[in-house]
Parts: C-alpha cells; structure tokens; sequence
C-alpha cells in the first residue's frame, strides 16, 4: 500500500485518472465547439472571450493536477513532474485565471445591473490584475521556498501552504460575496445560477483540500482515505465543465428547437410591432418619418434600402432603440439594462460592428451614463440618427425601386380590400369605421401612435404642427407625385 | 491607428456578412457590365469636401439638380443654421466657464435666444425658419461673445457653412426661399452609405462613388475597392488645428495622412492612380496668415518664410504638398511602378477652380490610361 502511495497506480487512482482524462476531454471539445461557432452566441458575444481563457485555465489545471498527483505509476522521470512547474501550471495559470475570470463576470454584472453604468475596467484590463497576486506568489515561492524541487508532490514549508492556502480562500470568497451581491437581480440569460454553481463548487473544493491536508498532518495512515478523498476532488473537477457547458447547451438546445434568437429583443421577449395586421390602406407618406417608421412594412422597404446604400446600420440601430422603448415598464427595468448593453456593444462604442455616425462627445455621454436604464439614453442619439436618414436616405429613397415596389404592393392590396369590401361591410361594420377614423383622424388610440418610441411628445408636437409645417408637407406629396413619373433606373 | 479597416469585427453577424456578400457581388456584377467604364471613387476623412466634389460633378457633368432637387435642400440647409447656432451657443456657455474675462459674456436676451434656437436644433422634425426665428439668429449671430467663440471655431465641431448661411439668414427665412446652386454646394450633410453618379465626358464613361469619411464609415469603403481607375483622395488644408467629429483626441491631419497611408498600401491599389485634392484652399490661406502650421503634430518641422502674404502662403502651400507627396513616395514601389498620383489645390465650392481641376485630371487620366494598358 505505501508502494501504491509512493509511486502511484492504485485502483482509485485509476479512477481518479479515468474521470479526469474524460473531462479535459469535454472541455476540449467544448473549447473547439465554441470557438468554431463563437459568431452564433450573439447574445453571449461579449462573453465568449473570457469563456475560452477560463476553458484552457481548467485544462491546464486539470492536466497539472493529474501530474502532479502522481497518480499513474510512470517509471521514468518526466519533465513535467518538476515541483516549480507544477507550481505555476496549477496555481496562477490554472486556478488563479479560472477564479479571476469568475470575479470578472461578477464585476461586469454587479456593475452593469447594480450600479447601472458600463464597467470603467475592461475585462482584459481588469484579468490581469486579479492574476498578478498568484503569479507574486509563485514568484516568491519559487525563489525563496527550500522545498525538494524533485518531488512531484511538492511539499512545502507549512508558511507557504497557508500563503497559497489564503489565496485560495480568498479569491472565492469575494466570488461569493459578488454572487450574493446581485441575487435579487431577475437575470434572463441564468447569470446568477453559474456564478452560484461556481462558487459553490469552489467553497467545496477547498473544504475537501482542507480536509485533505489536516488528515495528512495529523496521520500518515490516513494515506489511502486521502488519496480516495482526492479522487472524489477530481470528481468535482468535473465540475469544472460548467464554464463551457451552458453555451454548448444553448447551442445544441437551440439547434434541435430550432428556435435561435436573432434579435436581442427576441431574447429578451419584446412583442413585434404592434402594427403588423396594420390595414395598408391607412398608409399616408406625408408623415413624419419616425412615424412611418413605426409601420413595419415600410420599415423593412426602407431599410432594404438603407442596406443597399450601407447605410443600414442607422435604420437597424433605430428599430433596436425603438423595441428597446417598448419596455417601459418597473418590472422590465433588467431587460432594458440587456438591451441597452446590447445596443451600445453592437452601435455605439468606437469599433463595434455596426457602429453608428454620431459625434464624440454623443458617443461619450452615452458611454459613460449613470444609469443605463435612462428610458432618454439613446435619444439624442436616435435624433440625429434620424436626421441622417431624412438629409442622407430620404430623398434617395422617395424615387428608389424599393418605394415603388412598396407602392405597388399597397395598392395591390388596397384592391383587393376593394373587393372584398361588400362582405367585409356586412360582417363588421363598426371595424371599416374605425379603419375609416383611422385614416382621416389620428387621433390618439391611431395604432400607429402606439407603441412609437416617442409618442408622448410626438402627438404633443403633432397637432399644432399640422397647421404649422403644413406647407412642407404638401411639398413632399408633390415630390412623392412626381417621382412616381421621373423615377431614375438605379443603375 | 485610426484608419481604415484596423478595427475587426468582433461579433460580426452572418446575417449581415451574408447580406455585405450580396451587396458586393452585386457591385461587382455591375462592374462586369460596365466594362468600360471609368470607375472613380472619392475617398477621405470626414469633412474633406467629397460629397461637395460629388455635388460640383453633378452639376458640371450631370444633369445638375432641378427645381425640386433644389427645395429638398431646403430643410437640410435650415437645420445647418440650427446646428450652426447651436453648437455656437453651447461653445460660447462652455468658454464661459472657463474663460472670466467677460469676453465670453453673451447679452442676456441672446441667452434666452439662444436656448430657444439650440431646443429647435436638437429637436428630430424639420422646422422652418420663419421671420421670428431668422430675426432672432441673426441677432444672436451678431452677439459680440458669439463672434469671439466663431473665432476659436477650430476647437468646435462646427461646419464651414457657418458664416456663409448665418450672414445671409433672412435670405433663407423667405417663404419662396429655393436653395441655389452656390447653396447646395454650402450645405452640409454628413454622408452615410454609399452614392454613386454616372455621367459621360468627351466619350469616356465615368462612374463616381461618394462615400462617408467618419472611421465608422471606412469600413464601408472595402466593398467598392475593386477595379478602381483612380482614386480622388481628398484632404482639407485647413485641417490642421481641428480634431476629428468621431474622435476629439485626434487631430484631423494626422488622420488623413495616415488614411492616406493606409489607402496607399491596400493590394487593390496597386495599379490605381492617385488624384490628391487638397481642398479648402480658399480657407487655408486665410488661416494660415493666422494659425502657424507647426500647431499640428505633423508639421511640427515647418518654419514660417518671411515676404508677402503670397509668399507665406505658397510656401506653406509646398511643405503639405511636399508632405503628401513623400508618403505616396514612401509607399510606392519606385521601381516598376504602374501608378501615378497629382496633386491639386482645390477649392470645391468653385465651380470654376473644380472645372478646371476636372479638366486637368481627365487630361491625366487619358494620358496615364494610354500609357499604362
């Protein structure tokens, strides 16, 4: 038995190794997985990043323990069962990343949903500084520590083992602070049941090596339960799966539902516009354009347009600001901290994907808000994104192909309402009345007045401006006349 | 570095990569079509002055704009006068602050003015300016503490157009106001996107792409970068105390010289000839008699001639020259090179400058063209 001890090769090793070696190669798998389809987890985008450093962190962990451990009787002395190694594999480069990108997701979410602003520190600012007091550590373990450097089991002076020890109680300690932190927080995407899964396996963890080491110190005989308690840590190491398991479900969950959110609005269960079953013949193109907007099939007509143009991405940013509106409601203030997160990552910091037009000083303000839960984040945003579309699209648009098909489309279906026009009167009068109202007096419950991002405000500044800017408007139905009969050939 | 392509596309969406695959095989489709075709593009930081070159080729080779063209510049040129006074008002509050002289003191009743004209600027819908209203900016324009913040212009984001629209507001507050020609070339109009011109020119068929300039808009640029005849880079001479609209931290010239660096090097410039368009001429010689070169990063080495006006500014004229044409140089192969690049001094809102320069460039190009297939 103490043969099996010294060199390793007892049956519960086996095991130990046996489990281990299927989860390093899960973990390799969820690795590949991942970064193979890492432009399909938009709505975890942000996130994938920090993922695969956490995923290689408990592989090396996980390849440095079975190393170290000596659980495989191996005849030969290898290089790697150096001590000062295994030192740096499993302490900074193993734990210390796995835990430090733990803390930083917690940072991210106590500073995004709590504290309601961006987090001023980068993740990849904010990592390295949780690594260095492990790196510190091993530093100074290595060059000062007297320890047999030949062993693989590295046994060190009891001061260093309560320097590491500390360490690593520590480091989950805060994580479980941070957790406890934002428990009340109602997360969409599971945020607070991994981070609890994490911490919690990182509190039992540490009671099983603590457990572990007071069994040695106190009897050498002991030996077998310990090695037996170490292959049930291993056990738990499988556990370590979990910082790749929930996007690879996600992934395989949504291929076999077939049910992939392309929106963040999607996600987060924000109704489509309200104005789907719109009846077409209430269109009138000498509304105000943030009001046109609001119908849906002229939003898809003018963003085809826009995209044709690639100028699309200040028609994409208005409709995610405009679903972002809908969720006006208390209860929905955690959806609007996803949703303006989403749109500032994706529109409106310098460098993001389809990152809009606006000027330094817009950019900033929105930046750095106090609350990103302000229902008037993006407005000034949204204004001069409008203003974009009317001076840059607008007029472009009017005598494009894509409003023309638009218009034959309407005035197909305006023909066949014409037709089905004397059934439909006997079966619901009351409803050809109210469509009738509709056209020829907006008033306030006009569907197209609902649901609009600013219609508060836009009905105040409607009525009077009927009178007001009624000269402009009629300008634009002569231009929309005409460009029926001068519309260029897009060449 | 700020310029094109450097930043990647990290969570890019294959929704979109799959439409920018679409737009760009439909570009080059349109390209095969045209075989013949002479395709130029106007590249540029912001505010150089390509959409302005885009609008004097409309009208010089083009069908020019008509009536209603005209009026649909109207409200673009209105809100450039609410921008104007807005931006000049919010200017003048922040000089206050930190300026104690007084200098910056606006009169109480321009305050008021002033507030109400910056709400309209930041409002979305297009509000006409009536008589009250251009009564009132031309009233705040005149505001002593407004014209001394117009002087440090150059620290704001504020577009060339001021003077020339806030000068002549009544003219535009008529109700039968119709933008003219020299009006539509002022107006600015940050571009988004992509729009192109067709125009035929002594046999030749010419097609010409505007862009955006913005950093955000570059990226844009990629799609259009194949079988380009030449490339009409323009810069802004007068750039060089201003900082960037996307990026204050940056100075205007230094990013278009290394936006024109970076255009230089991209592979499907090889064989493409430069046209440089240093534009704003007409700005830059007024402003160069006042702002010495050297405030810029870049110009750092220059040392202002003594002599006449003419002199200071020809010289001036030269080292910039000299500037550009050492980073073409630089990066362009001397040997075997199958490219060429002029360089202009330009004032865009001339038509009679842009004719000429016009002319000059379709001399070269049919030269060059013969020379180089």
């Amino acid at each position: 038995m103490t043969n099996c001890r010294t060199v390793g090769g007892c049956v519960s090793d086996y095991v130990a190794a046996g489990i281990t070696f299927f989860v390093i190669f899960l973990v390799c798998i969820g690795i590949c997985f991942v970064s193979i389809k890492r432009r399909q987890l938009e709505l975890n985008a942000k996130k994938v990043s920090v993922l695969l450093v956490q995923a290689f962190a408990s592989l090396i962990y996980l390849v440095s323990s079975l190393m170290s451990l000596n659980y495989l009787r191996l005849s030969r002395r290898h290089l790697w069962q150096n001590c000062d190694l295994m030192l740096w594999l499993k302490g900074p480069f193993g734990f210390g990343i796995l835990l430090s990108c733990h803390i930083v997701q917690a940072y991210r979410l106590h500073y995004v949903f709590i504290a309601r602003r961006l987090p001023p520190l980068k993740y990849y600012q904010l990592l390295p500084l949780l690594v260095s007091p492990w790196f510190a550590v091993a530093a100074v373990i290595q060059a000062v520590s007297d320890h047999d450097k030949r062993s693989p089991t590295c046994q060190f002076n009891i001061r260093w083992e309560l320097a590491v020890g500390s360490l690593y109680a520590l480091y989950p300690a805060i994580l479980l602070l941070a957790t406890w932190k934002v428990r009340h927080i109602r997360f969409e995407f599971d945020e607070f049941k991994e981070l609890l899964k994490a911490a919690s396996i990182c509190a039992l963890m540490l009671v099983v090596w603590a457990g572990m080491f007071v069994a040695a110190q106190l009897d050498s005989k002991v030996v077998v339960t310990t090695r037996f308690i170490v292959a049930v840590s291993v056990g738990v190491l499988f556990l370590f799966w979990i910082p790749i398991a929930k996007p690879v479900h996600d992934l395989f969950h949504g291929r076999r539902s077939n049910h992939r959110y392309s929106t963040m609005g999607q996600a987060l269960g924000v109704p489509v516009s309200g104005a789907i079953s719109q009846p077409l013949i209430a269109f009138n193109f000498n509304r105000p354009l943030e009001l046109l907007l609001e119908h849906r099939r002229f939003r898809q007509s003018y963003l085809a347009f826009a995209d044709s143009r690639m100028a699309g991405e200040v028609v994409h940013f208005y409709s995610e600001v405009r679903e972002l509106n809908k969720l006006q409601q208390q209860h929905q203030v955690v959806q609007r901290i996803y949703m303006a997160e989403h749109i500032i990552d994706k529109y409106i910091k310098s460098g993001a994907p389809m990152e809009i037009n606006i000027s330094h000083q817009m950019r900033l303000d929105i930046i750095n808000t106090t609350d990103l839960a302000d229902p008037d984040l993006f407005k000034r945003a949204v204004g001069e994104v409008l203003k974009m579309m009317q001076m840059n699209l607008s007029n472009d648009y009017w005598q494009s192909e894509y409003f023309q098909e638009l218009k034959d489309e309407l005035d197909a279906d305006v023909e066949s309402q014409q037709t089905g026009d004397d059934l439909e009167q006997q079966l619901d009068v009351t409803a050809t009345k109210r469509a009738l109202r509709r056209l020829y007096d907006p008033t306030p419950d006009n569907p197209f007045d609902q649901g609009c991002p600013f219609s508060g405000e836009l009905r105040k500044e409607n009525q009077p401006e009927q009178h007001h800017t009624g000269e402009s408007q009629s300008q634009r139905s002569e231009i929309l006349l005409t460009s029926q009969d001068t519309t260029l050939p897009r060449s | 570095m700020g310029s094109l392509c450097s930043k990647g596309q990290p969570v890019a969406q294959e929704e979109d990569e799959e439409r920018e695959r679409e737009l760009t095989r439909q570009l080059k489709q349109d390209d095969r079509i045209e075989k013949n075709v002479y395709k130029l593009l106007l590249l540029g930081s912001g505010e150089s002055g390509k959409s302005t070159i885009f609008k004097q080729i409309k009208l010089l080779y083009n069908t020019g704009f008509d009536v209603e063209e005209l009026k649909n510049y109207t409200p673009v040129i209105h809100a450039n006068v609410y921008q104007a006074i807005k931006i000049l008002y919010e200017g003048c509050l922040d000089l206050q602050k930190k300026d104690v002289s007084g200098e910056y003191m606006m009169r109480r009743e321009n305050m008021e003015h002033g507030k109400r004209i910056a709400e309209i600027g930041d409002g979305v819908d297009y509000h006409p300016i009536g008589f009250l209203e251009s009564d009132l900016i031309a009233q705040i324009w005149s505001d002593p503490a407004i014209q001394a913040t117009y002087r440090k212009a150059n620290e704001l984001q504020l577009p060339d157009c001021t003077e020339y629209f806030l000068s002549g507001v009544d003219r535009l507050a008529k109700p039968d106001y119709i933008p003219t020609e020299e009006d539509i070339l002022h107006a600015r109009v940050r571009t988004t996107g992509i729009a192109d011109v067709v125009f035929k020119h002594d046999g030749h068929t010419y097609r010409v792409f505007d862009v955006g300039g913005q950093r955000n808009e570059r990226r844009k640029w990629l799609h259009l970068f194949d079988g380009v005849k030449a490339v009409i880079f323009c810069a802004a001479l007068s750039e060089y105390d201003q900082n960037l609209f996307e990026d204050e931290g940056k100075n205007r010239m230094v990013e278009t010289m290394e936006l024109f660096e970076s255009v230089l090097r991209h592979p499907s410039f090889e064989k493409t000839s430069f046209l440089v368009f240093l534009n704003k001429y007409d700005i830059f010689r007024k402003k160069v008699l006042s702002v010495p070169l050297n405030v810029c990063e870049v110009f750092r080495d220059y040392n202002e001639v003594q002599g006449d006006q003419e002199r200071k500014i020809s010289h001036a004229l030269q080292y910039i020259k000299n500037k550009f044409d050492e980073i073409y140089k630089r990066n362009t192969p001397g040997l075997g090179t199958q490219r060429l690049c002029w360089l202009f001094e330009t004032t865009a809102l001339d038509p009679r400058i842009m004719k000429y320069t016009f002319e000059l460039v379709d001399k070269n190009l049919v030269v060059s063209s013969i020379s180089l297939l």
